[in-house]
């Protein structure tokens, strides 16, 4: 007991000077990140052409790409963390695992939602089953199910392991949704990478609220991170001070 | 609603979802340093561990 309160203080300015300077460079992506998409908005309604067909609606892509591609990539990070941690039972695998999961459940939201009022304006109903559409809605709730299991009160390690496997395992369902516009050519969702039906302005465009956005998501997994790690502390606290109870 | 409108409110969208998001974890934060600086103030001064190891 000793032991462990002498390392916990040892850890703590450690800890402190580390986190001063990871909040530092949270701060600046999430500033940056916060005005590049500022920026984004500008260059949606200012700089990207109107599309022929759906007009201005069409501009909603520029919001629902990269929130969905974002979010996949979450979701890949939050499997890559549960791998690791697996491998190598590091707290902090776990706290970046947790921090992808909530971040990539949001930016999928987001993504379901804004899908939802484009679809609205170009085919006249909030919600169809297309292939893309009920993978992604699958992969929502999956992935809401794994955060759920991270509430439920069980110790760190028996926590952090089946969290960890239920990332890797959900992952599964990426793919398929990634993939979905190839592999059901039935479906009504337009396929984007790789076959050039951008014009140059678009991709401009696109490439720039990717960025953005990307910046932003940074600085929200890094801020979640942080907050995951100083629960984790929390926790081992309430274990030392006898407040735990499994 | 036009469709400048729907765009609009998709802008909305993203901008209050991140929003929410962030007043959640600052407010998750705020009650986390709360209990931390608690818990830490006691486990230093030793009042609260177990009587067969102080």
């Amino acid at each position: 007991m000793r032991d462990e309160l002498t390392a916990i203080n040892a850890n703590r300015a450690k800890s402190a000077r580390a986190g001063a300077g990871l909040g530092a460079l949270n701060l600046v992506l999430l500033l940056a990140g916060g005005l590049a998409m500022a920026a984004s908005q500008w260059a949606i309604f200012v700089h990207a052409p109107e599309e022929q067909v759906m007009g201005l609606t069409q501009k909603l892509f520029y919001l629902h790409l990269p929130l969905a591609w974002w979010g996949l990539v979450s979701f890949l990070l939050a499997g890559l963390a549960g791998a690791f941690y697996l491998a190598k039972r590091t707290p902090g695998w776990d706290a970046l695992g947790a921090a992808a999961l909530e971040t990539g459940l949001l930016l999928a939201g987001l993504a379901l939602f804004t899908g939802s009022i484009w679809a609205r304006t170009a085919w006249n109903t909030w919600w169809t089953w297309d292939p893309r559409l009920s993978t992604a809605l699958v992969m929502c709730f999956i992935y809401a199910g794994v955060l759920a299991v991270r509430r439920l009160d069980f110790s760190f390690e028996r926590r952090a392991s089946l969290s960890a496997v239920l990332s890797i395992v959900a992952f599964a369902d990426v793919p398929l949704v990634f993939f979905s516009a190839r592999l059901w050519p039935r479906t009504i969702h337009p396929s984007i990478v790789g076959n050039g039906g951008l014009a140059p302005e678009m991709l401009a465009v696109l490439l720039f609220c990717l960025a953005g956005l990307g910046v932003f998501w940074l600085g929200l997994v890094l801020l979640r991170c942080r907050q995951a790690l100083a629960e984790q502390r929390l926790e081992r606290l309430q274990i030392l001070n006898g407040e735990n109870h499994e | 609603m036009s469709k400048i409108d729907w765009l609009w409110l998709g802008g909305a969208a993203v901008w209050l979802g991140f929003g929410a998001y962030l007043v959640l974890l600052a407010r998750r934060q705020a009650s986390l340093e709360r209990r931390l600086a608690g818990l830490e103030t006691s486990v230093r001064s030793g009042n609260d561990l177990p009587a067969e190891e102080s």
